[in-house]
C-alpha cells in the first residue's frame, strides 16, 4: 500500500445496529471510544489527530438514530439524519421552512449527503451552521446513557468550543422542535457557497402579529465561543410593535452582547480571543452582526403574503 | 466487508483506519476517484453511495458495508460510454481530467433525481466540485446537452 497523505491513526471500527449495543459499547470504550456518523467532521479530526481514539463507534447502521417524525406538533429528528434527508422531508418543508433556508446554505451537496444534525450539534463548531436556526426554534435534545434519558434545551447545550453538555456515556439520539406558527429569518455571511463557513450567522422565529411581538428568538454563530440566543434583545423587541425603531434597538443590543464576549475574550488570552480571525476580524463580525439581524428582523415583519 | 462496487458484489478484508477513498485507490486499484485537499472541499474523491455522490476521504471504507459505490469505471457498459461521459467528450468539459471523475459522477446522479436541470440546478449540484483549470462553462453545457439527450 501507498503512503496516505495523512494516515488516520490505529482504532478498531465497530457499527452496533442498536442502540443498546452502541451505548454499550461507547460505556466500555469510555475515554477510548468515539462516535461518528456522517463523518464530514470527525474525519478531519481524525485526519488531524486531534482526537485519537481506540474504538470508533459507528452509528450509521442504527435505523431508530435516523427520519423525521410529527407527533402531536412536535417534530422529532433522529440524529443521523442527513441535512439532505431533513430538507428532503414534507413534515419539514412544512412545519419548519426556516432549516431549509439553512440547509441551502449548508456546505455542498455532497457534505448534506453525509453531514448529520447530530454531528453538527455535537462537534459543537461556534460557527456550527444549524445551531441558530435550531437555538431560534427552541429545540430540545433528547441524551441517552446507558441507564437514564434526558432532554436538554439546546440553550443548555452548547458548553464551550467543542465541548456540549453530553456526558461521554451519552449518546444525542434525537432533536425535537416544538412546531409553531410563525415566521422566521436567516441570513449567513460567508465567502462562497458550497464551501463555507459562517463568518456571522443570524437566524430568529418569532410569533409576530400586526400589533406586536408576542414571543421571539434570535439566534447568532460564528461570534462567541459557543452559537448563542441574544436574550437582551429578544426581550426588548418582545410586546413591541416590529417596526424599523425597535428593530434597530434590537439590532444595537446584539452588537454590544457580541462585542461585551469578543472584547472580554482579547483581554483574557489575545491568541484564543479569535481562533478563525483569519476569516474575519472582530470588529467586523461585530458590525456584521447588527447588520445581519437588521436585516433578519426587517424580513421578519412583512406580513406574510403581503407586497413588499 | 461485503459491499457492491459498480454492480458487482465484493467481500474484502478492510482494514478499519482507512478511508474508502484510499481502500478504492490502494487496495482495489479503482483510481478514478482522486486525492486532492483530502478534506471534502474540493470533490475530486467522489464517489456515488446508493446512487448519491458523495465525498469518500470523509467516509471510512468499513462504513460502506453492504452499500453500493459507484465510480467512474462503472458507468461504462458494454462498451459504451455514458451519455454524460461523452457529452463531457464532445463539449469540451474536460481539460487537465483531474475533477472530471467527480464532475461526471456528481452530473449523472443530479440528472437521476433531476432529469430536467436548470443552469442554476447544475451550478448548485457541482457546488461541491472545484474545476482548478476552471472550464466551468464547459462542464455546465456538458451537462445541459446530457440532459438533452437522455430525454429522448
Amino acid at each position: 500500500m501507498r503512503d496516505q497523505a495523512r494516515p488516520l491513526p490505529t482504532f478498531e471500527f465497530v457499527a452496533p445496529d442498536s442502540l443498546t449495543d452502541a451505548l454499550k459499547l461507547l460505556q466500555e470504550g469510555g475515554e477510548r471510544a468515539r462516535l461518528i456518523a456522517g463523518g464530514t467532521d470527525m474525519m478531519l479530526q481524525l485526519k488531524n489527530h486531534t482526537v485519537q481514539p481506540e474504538i470508533v463507534i459507528d452509528l450509521g447502521k442504527i435505523l431508530e438514530l435516523s427520519g423525521v417524525e410529527l407527533n402531536n406538533d412536535v417534530l422529532h429528528i433522529g440524529a443521523t439524519t442527513t441535512l439532505n434527508e431533513i430538507k428532503n422531508s414534507p413534515e419539514i418543508q412544512q412545519k419548519a421552512p426556516l432549516l431549509l433556508d439553512v440547509i441551502d446554505k449548508f456546505g455542498s451537496h455532497m457534505l448534506r449527503n453525509r453531514a448529520t444534525v447530530g454531528g453538527n450539534l455535537c462537534h459543537a463548531s461556534p460557527a456550527a451552521d444549524l445551531a441558530p436556526a435550531l437555538l431560534a426554534l427552541d429545540v430540545s435534545v433528547r441524551l441517552q446513557g446507558v441507564a437514564d434519558e434526558r432532554l436538554v434545551p439546546l440553550s443548555e447545550f452548547f458548553v464551550s468550543p467543542g465541548k456540549t453538555a453530553k456526558q461521554p456515556d451519552e449518546i444525542l439520539t434525537k432533536i425535537e422542535i416544538p412546531c409553531r406558527d410563525g415566521r422566521s429569518g436567516y441570513l449567513k455571511l460567508g465567502r462562497r457557497k458550497g464551501f463555507n463557513v459562517s463568518i456571522v450567522a443570524v437566524a430568529a422565529f418569532g410569533v409576530i402579529t400586526k400589533e406586536k411581538v408576542d414571543d421571539i428568538r434570535v439566534a447568532l454563530c460564528a461570534v462567541a465561543p459557543t452559537p448563542i440566543r441574544c436574550r437582551k434583545a429578544e426581550e426588548s423587541l418582545i410586546g413591541n410593535p416590529l417596526t424599523e425603531e425597535f428593530i434597530d434597538n434590537a439590532a444595537q443590543i446584539v452588537m454590544q452582547e457580541v462585542k461585551q464576549i469578543t472584547d472580554d475574550r482579547e483581554k483574557s488570552d489575545i491568541r484564543r480571543a479569535s481562533p478563525s480571525y483569519h476569516r474575519a476580524s472582530s470588529p467586523f463580525r461585530v458590525e456584521m452582526s447588527r447588520r445581519l439581524t437588521r436585516k433578519v428582523l426587517t424580513t421578519m415583519s412583512i406580513e406574510p403574503g403581503a407586497e413588499k | 466487508m461485503k459491499f457492491t462496487l459498480n454492480g458487482n458484489a465484493v467481500d474484502i478484508d478492510v482494514p478499519p483506519n482507512l478511508t474508502l477513498l484510499n481502500f478504492l485507490r490502494d487496495t482495489l486499484e479503482i483510481t478514478s476517484p482522486k486525492v486532492g485537499c483530502d478534506e471534502g472541499e474540493c470533490g475530486t474523491c467522489t464517489v456515488l453511495l446508493n446512487g448519491e455522490p458523495v465525498n469518500s476521504c470523509l467516509v471510512l471504507a468499513a462504513q460502506v458495508e453492504n452499500q453500493e459505490i459507484t465510480t467512474l469505471e462503472g458507468l461504462e457498459k458494454n462498451g459504451n460510454l455514458d451519455i454524460v461521459q461523452q457529452t463531457f467528450l464532445d463539449h469540451y468539459g474536460s481539460q487537465c481530467g483531474f475533477c472530471t471523475p467527480g464532475m461526471i459522477l456528481a452530473s449523472k446522479s443530479l440528472l437521476d433525481r433531476n432529469p430536467t436541470p436548470t443552469e442554476e440546478d447544475i451550478k448548485e449540484a457541482l457546488e461541491g466540485n472545484i474545476c482548478r483549470c476552471t472550464g466551468y462553462q464547459q462542464i455546465i453545457e456538458s451537462v445541459l446537452k446530457a440532459a438533452e439527450l437522455r430525454a429522448r
